[in-house]
């Protein structure tokens, strides 16, 4: 297995027990306190189960189980057993601490041979590297720019290699922020093929987009969230091969995991096609619990209907196994989503199968991008539509791109990149085309970011500054403005 | 506006004929000198550009035009990165400012003070009048 896995697992795993172990014994113990330990108790279980620890799936269950007890005892007399809840979370912690140990021949842990964790670097610390490289980068341009062009041949020659060394090492490090969907979905097959198994259901498992691209950090945070996404569509969407034959379907469970990317968010689903959820009785459900009142339950469309699905009191409460979602696997997939700034939105009826969708967005996404000027000012156009680089012609109807963003006509504006759209086709003018290549995109947030044209904004290998734009916006917004008839 | 007497506060802005424009120290996490710096074509009238500060970017923004007040339209030397989760915007700091001076107790004009609420005014949108949003 991918040493990174393990130890993205060992680091991920540690932080739920924390937290779990803060929810019930420092937090106080509340119904809320408890789901919030379960959702951590049950994203130990669905990593491990995805990444085949089988003792930890066990131990994690068995500690939900007296979670589950505890908050039943809590509920019914008011007692506060701690005793049991700390016993159950120092077994997993045990358990955790044994996988981390090497196993001799026979698969026995041996305690004696020294751990050595695989270098793993953090998320963070990545960032405070390219920040400083950043500025090292702005910092010698300054230097070059202060001290003018060398008369001696050794320093010019010396520059020229430290900007090589410096170039390099900035995209180095911006390579390995960044990774693809493929490098960390790879063991969810194993898992999905292993949940199937137990279920006795036959699952056809397919994986689109895995050659999207983003920031490491975020498909980390994003694995347990999937891995449950995946599980609750084995465990509840895979149905036995006779059952699906009286419904007329093919006898394997279809189950889709597809990535997406647009310039500000990735987005990830999960699709089954089994028996689905009639959000009414979700809605019925809700209301029966007291999760929700019933007149505020009736103006919820069916998608608000199915988030009941993660509300505490309706997550945790039905009959559970080990591979049983409990509904808490919704709930630690909303929290994750909502936690990186994203969303999770479900939709289902009925003998419709399920769909279950995460978008959040991306601080930092690796695109195809244009370089150029226009007026005094660099900028990154993204190249996903653009079809063509051509000369501007004098009768030309492109759209000056220093027109549309200051207002001015720019008459250096003579080369154009054509931007095509739902089979329309528009050029877009600026002064000079640099390079194309893949750009580091990092967001802006508000208040720039989604205002007219901007996706983000590159610092450039010279330690200089470009806005990120989307050609799209630009051609859409200009087209809107004139009549018809004056395209290309 | 009424402001505590006690509230510390980094100066961002000051002339001899007007009146001081500052900000919470409690929202300030730190002030640095700005590397490159952009202007932002569309954006709102109180945005002066984004700027790259130790690798990172940020939106620059004037606290004159914030609160009101005519902008001083040239990129700033030096900015005031504020705290979460207001991290990614920084204000502009008067070159003029005398710095040994930029931190202290707040005993001006409360409506120069770009605190929370005004700061959330603004990113929804609801600019002071006269204010491009």
């Amino acid at each position: 297995m991918n040493p990174e896995l393990r130890a993205l697992f060992d680091d991920e795993a540690q932080r739920h027990v924390e937290m779990a172990r803060a929810a019930i014994l420092v937090s106080g113990l509340h119904p809320e306190s408890f789901v919030h330990a379960l959702r951590a108790l049950h994203s130990v279980k669905g990593m491990a189960a995805a990444l085949g620890f089988a003792e930890i799936v066990d131990v994690a269950h068995a500690a939900e189980d007296v979670v589950r007890d505890a908050k039943e005892l809590a509920a019914a007399s008011g007692a506060t057993p701690t005793a049991p809840l700390a016993e159950a979370l120092a077994r997993l912690e045990a358990a955790l601490a044994r996988r981390r140990m090497p196993a001799d021949a026979d698969g026995e842990s041996t305690p004696s041979a020294p751990y050595v964790p695989p270098a793993r670097v953090g998320a963070e610390a990545l960032d405070r590297l390219v920040e400083n490289v950043q500025s090292l980068a702005v910092w010698f341009e300054r230097i070059e720019h202060s001290m003018g062009p060398p008369a001696d041949g050794a320093v010019l020659l010396a520059r020229a290699e430290a900007r090589r060394a410096l170039t390099g090492l900035a995209r180095e490090i911006d390579a390995t922020r960044l990774s693809r969907v493929a490098e960390l979905v790879q063991p969810l097959r194993a898992a999905v093929e292993a949940w199937a198994a137990a279920r006795g259901v036959r699952v056809n498992f397919e994986i689109e987009g895995s050659r999207v691209r983003a920031d490491r950090s975020l498909f980390e945070r994003l694995f347990d969230p999937i891995s449950q996404l995946l599980r609750n569509a084995v465990v509840h969407g895979g149905e036995p091969p006779e059952t699906r034959g009286a419904r007329g379907l093919r006898e394997a469970s279809h189950v889709v995991l597809s990535f997406a990317r647009d310039p500000a968010h990735l987005r990830v689903e999960v699709t089954d096609d089994g028996p689905g959820l009639d959000p009414a009785a979700v809605r019925r459900r809700a209301v029966a619990c007291g999760a929700i009142d019933a007149a505020s339950c009736e103006r919820l469309d069916d998608a608000a209907s199915l988030l009941l699905l993660t509300h505490p009191m309706l997550a945790g409460t039905t009959t559970a196994d080990t591979m049983r979602g409990r509904g808490v696997g919704l709930a630690a997939a909303r929290t994750a989503a909502e936690s990186l700034g994203g969303t999770l939105t479900l939709r289902s009826a009925r003998g419709v199968g399920f769909r279950a969708t995460i978008v959040v967005p991306l601080r930092l996404a690796l695109s195809d991008g244009f370089l150029v000027t226009s007026g005094s000012q660099r900028y990154v156009l993204l190249a996903d539509a653009i079809v063509a680089v051509r000369p501007r012609a004098t009768d030309d109807t492109s759209i000056a791109l220093n027109e549309v963003l200051a207002g001015e006509p720019d008459p250096l504006a003579r080369t154009v990149l054509v931007v095509e759209r739902d089979g329309e086709s528009r050029g877009i003018a600026v002064s000079h085309v640099a390079e194309r290549r893949e750009f580091a995109i990092r967001r802006l947030g508000p208040p720039v970011e989604g205002r007219g044209w901007f996706v983000g904004a590159v610092l450039l290998g010279d330690g200089g500054l470009a806005l990120a734009i989307d050609p799209l916006r630009v051609l859409r917004d200009r087209l809107a403005r004139e009549p018809a008839g004056l395209r290309e | 506006m009424t402001v505590p007497s006690d509230e510390t506060v980094v100066v961002i802005a000051s002339r001899e004929d007007e009146l001081e424009v500052a900000v919470p120290a409690r929202l300030v996490a730190r002030v640095e000198t700005i590397g490159a710096f952009v202007a932002v074509p569309g954006a709102p009238s109180y945005v002066t550009g984004i700027a790259e500060v130790r690798g990172r970017i940020v939106t620059v923004l004037d606290g004159r035009v914030c609160t009101g007040r005519c902008g001083k339209g040239e990129p700033p030397r030096a900015v005031a990165i504020l705290t979460p989760p207001w991290e990614h915007l920084a204000l502009a700091l008067d070159e003029r400012l005398d710095r040994t001076r930029v931190a202290r107790r707040w005993n001006g004009d409360g409506d120069a003070l770009i605190d929370e609420n005004r700061l959330r005014a603004l990113l929804a949108g609801n600019a002071p009048a006269g204010i491009r949003p």
